[in-house]
């Protein structure tokens, strides 16, 4: 299998997965991706560090509040992924929190004065900054902590401060900046060239006609009411989510158009730096515009979805633009009779739902896909770990990088099994990095447990129901 | 001399106490509300359908007074019931100290509390309340020194480990001191009173209510060293207050997380 080379050379061990260091950007990577954000790497970088992470902290109020109000309850301890799975304690929130929390004290009187007795680290250098590195890097961003802390404290975004602040002395994943540049380049994370686009979308109107007798209409790059962004992965590895989208949108006769320079809804900024999470919303933005779009459509993609609804959005709606996620309109049209659907197209499975961590936990998606799962499929279950308590794909976060897969492995075991006690046959994840990580990680979980988990998106199951009326 | 240390440990010192409490949360707030950034967001609300102000406010108290998101009550049981017991314990306890604040007559005249029910409520709900605060800090404490395991049961079990007292330094260990001390000292009180010994009726309150008229009165608790140690606690306590993790109740206040609805979709633009 694909990953085989990897499991040999980095191997899981529960309680220590230090080992798991992401591969770091080189210089070549990263100078362009500075150059985007008008970035200078510092000259002492430990210097840098102690300093850029005092200001953060007294910059942002979800950092300093995280910081400052934590009682080390460990409720986050059983609530994190990453730390359930590994069992390495700064492979956990309140363990990266304390690699942090450290810095910020030894600077403080009372780390001046009690040292290690209150936390205080003694000497920040290289070496422990690589370490701060490592387990950050770890970490899902999957926002489970914070749902679950009764503070809500959310380290995941202490995890996000931390990673830009790494990324400005140079150190950043090499997967999440070779995706971020490859945006910044063609504007979606695949590098997918206007003629190869146009190329997918003839294969996918060809397809649509032969699979459902109908002439569907695809708009590129023309001015349009409404812009739909798929996720790149959409035009490339999940297809069937790429014509549930087209389909369903000519049945409702939405104008609407896909534009080159935004074949895309993710926004792996938000795993590296805010600068660039918000110049690469700002394209969003700006390609709305010129578009005339009233309305902007997000595809399948959890995180993604979070920038929007907490960027992309309150910066569309200054020129007079919405944005929906496409569950919103298809739920929408179950409720209003416009569309028939037939569930006997997705066969006699048994599907289960899992929140992608993003639509759930701020994102405020829960609702819209469980009431067309319903109208979509005869027989499917809702977990108990759902919702708020959803349990992460493994991957999110920029740890879709191969060299971490023999561990985002043992992160998976969680919705993998959560699957399994319901006896589901087809997992319904919609959202792109979950659909990635799947690919990556279901082969191994299929072998190490002897069974046939498949999965999906969401809008695969409506284009397979879709009834279209000749 | 002597009465020289009780003016100023006594008449002197809450002013003072109080004063930095009060400043010092003031202080502390004036720093959370001044940092204004969200990392990059304009929202970063980490809730389940917070669309509203009055979804957002019923989740906080939620969060307040059940402490719902804990999902330890069968896999962790002494950090839902500890805290259950101990926050719900102060809670009970602090209303109590309200019959300590208002004179014995306006408690008569405004509520038609006679010295026999209000002895009657302190010892048996303060004490119940000191009884509960007690509890709950001896389990949380026991679970904070201890190597607990917790099961997650999927298909397999998953065991996960509690290293809390790793990550536990000095200042988690004076606040938990301090509130031990603070309990103990006052539930002694309480629940040592008799009717016909209830210091807290005739003389306590009048000694606090003469702090209130700006002339304390110490000659008033000079006899009654428990309620000075009890005291002196609490001033360490309200003056370390402000710069401690004890100020996470005043976090429900600006908590970007789980204070603020999330932005709304319109429901026009579907």
């Amino acid at each position: 299998m694909s990953f085989d080379r990897v499991f040999k050379e980095r191997q899981f061990k529960y309680g220590d997965v230090s080992n798991f260091m992401h591969y770091m950007a080189d210089e070549k990577l990263l100078t362009p991706l500075d150059s985007y954000i008008q970035l200078k790497e510092p000259e002492d970088k430990v210097k840098h560090f102690t300093k850029r992470l005092n200001e953060e902290y007294r910059k942002n109020r979800n950092v300093r509040m995280a910081v400052d109000v934590c009682v080390h309850c460990g409720a986050c301890l059983y609530a994190c992924p990453t730390y359930i799975t590994s069992g390495d304690i700064y492979n956990s929130p309140l363990g990266r929190a304390e690699l942090i929390r450290s810095v910020i004290k030894g600077g403080r009187m009372s780390g001046k004065l009690f040292g290690k007795a209150v936390g205080a680290v003694k000497k920040v250098d290289m070496e422990y900054i690589k370490k701060i590195y490592t387990y950050y890097w770890l970490c899902l961003i999957c926002r489970r902590c914070a749902y679950v802390c009764p503070l809500g404290v959310d380290q995941t975004d202490v995890t996000r401060t931390v990673r830009s602040i790494l990324y400005e002395i140079g150190m950043a994943s090499r997967f999440t900046s070779l995706t971020i540049d490859a945006h910044w380049k063609s504007g979606n994370n695949m590098n997918l060239k206007p003629a190869a686009v146009e190329s997918i979308m003839k294969f996918v109107k060809n397809e649509i006609k032969s699979e459902k007798g109908i002439d569907v209409k695809i708009k590129i790059n023309e001015k349009s009411d409404s812009l739909m962004l798929p996720s790149s992965a959409d035009l490339y590895m999940n297809m069937e989510t790429l014509k549930g989208y087209v389909l369903f949108l000519n049945i409702m006769g939405i104008d609407f158009t896909f534009n080159t320079r935004s074949v895309e809804t993710a926004n792996f900024g938000l795993f590296l730096h805010p600068e660039h999470m918000k110049r690469l919303a700002e394209n969003y933005v700006q390609v709305a515009r010129d578009t005339g779009a009233k309305l902007v459509i997000a595809g399948e993609c959890g995180h993604g979805w979070r920038v929007h609804k907490g960027y992309t959005l309150p910066r569309l709606r200054e020129y007079g633009i919405e944005m929906v996620h496409i569950h919103h309109l298809v739920a929408k049209a179950i409720r209003d009779n416009k569309i028939t659907l037939d569930p006997n197209a997705n066969g006699n499975i048994k599907y289960t739902y899992q929140d992608p961590c993003q639509y759930a936990r701020g994102g405020d998606l829960t609702e819209e896909p469980r009431y067309i799962m319903k109208h979509v499929v005869k027989d499917w279950v809702d977990p108990e770990h759902s919702r708020g308590y959803t349990w992460c794909c493994g991957g999110q976060g920029g740890n879709l990088a191969d060299e971490v897969v023999p561990l985002t492995t043992q992160y998976s075991r969680l919705w993998y099994e959560e699957a399994l006690r319901y006896n589901a046959d087809w997992v319904i994840r919609p959202c792109s990095i979950c659909k990635a990580q799947l690919s990556h990680v279901v082969p191994y979980l299929n072998k190490i447990y002897n069974k046939e988990l498949e999965y999906s998106g969401l809008m695969d199951l409506v284009y397979r129901a879709l009834v279209v009326k000749q | 001399m002597y009465r020289l240390i009780l003016v100023i440990l006594f008449g002197y010192a809450p002013y003072i106490a109080v004063g930095l409490f009060i400043l010092g949360i003031a202080y502390r707030l004036f720093l959370w509300t001044s940092a204004t950034a969200l990392t990059g967001m304009y929202n970063v609300n980490a809730g389940v359908n917070e669309k509203s102000w009055a979804a957002t406010t019923k989740e906080v108290l939620k969060r307040i007074f059940l402490f719902y998101t804990l999902q330890g009550r069968e896999k962790d049981p002494e950090l839902f019931y500890g805290s259950f017991l101990f926050h719900w314990g102060i809670w009970i306890a602090l209303f109590g100290h309200l019959g300590v604040f208002i004179p014995e007559i306006y408690l008569q005249d405004w509520f038609g509390l006679t010295p026999y029910y209000h002895h009657i409520l302190a010892l048996y709900v303060g004490g119940a309340g000191g009884l509960m605060a007690f509890a709950g800090m001896i389990i949380l404490l026991i679970r904070r020194l201890g190597s607990k395991q917790i099961k997650l049961k999927l298909v397999n079990e998953f065991l996960i480990n509690l290293k809390i007292k790793r990550f536990s330094f000095l200042d988690d260990y004076f606040a938990d001191s301090l509130l031990i001390l603070i309990i103990i000292s006052g539930l002694a009180q309480t629940l040592g009173i008799t009717s016909t010994s209830a210091a807290y009726i005739g003389t306590i309150s009048t000694w606090v209510w003469s702090l209130f008229m700006l002339h304390p009165n110490v000659m008033l608790i000079a006899g009654y060293t428990l309620f000075q140690i009890h005291l002196i606690l609490v001033m360490v306590f309200l003056v370390y207050f402000p710069w401690s993790k004890m100020m996470h109740p005043f976090s429900y206040l600006l908590m970007p997380t789980i204070s603020r609805p999330s932005i709304n979709i319109k429901e026009e633009a579907i």
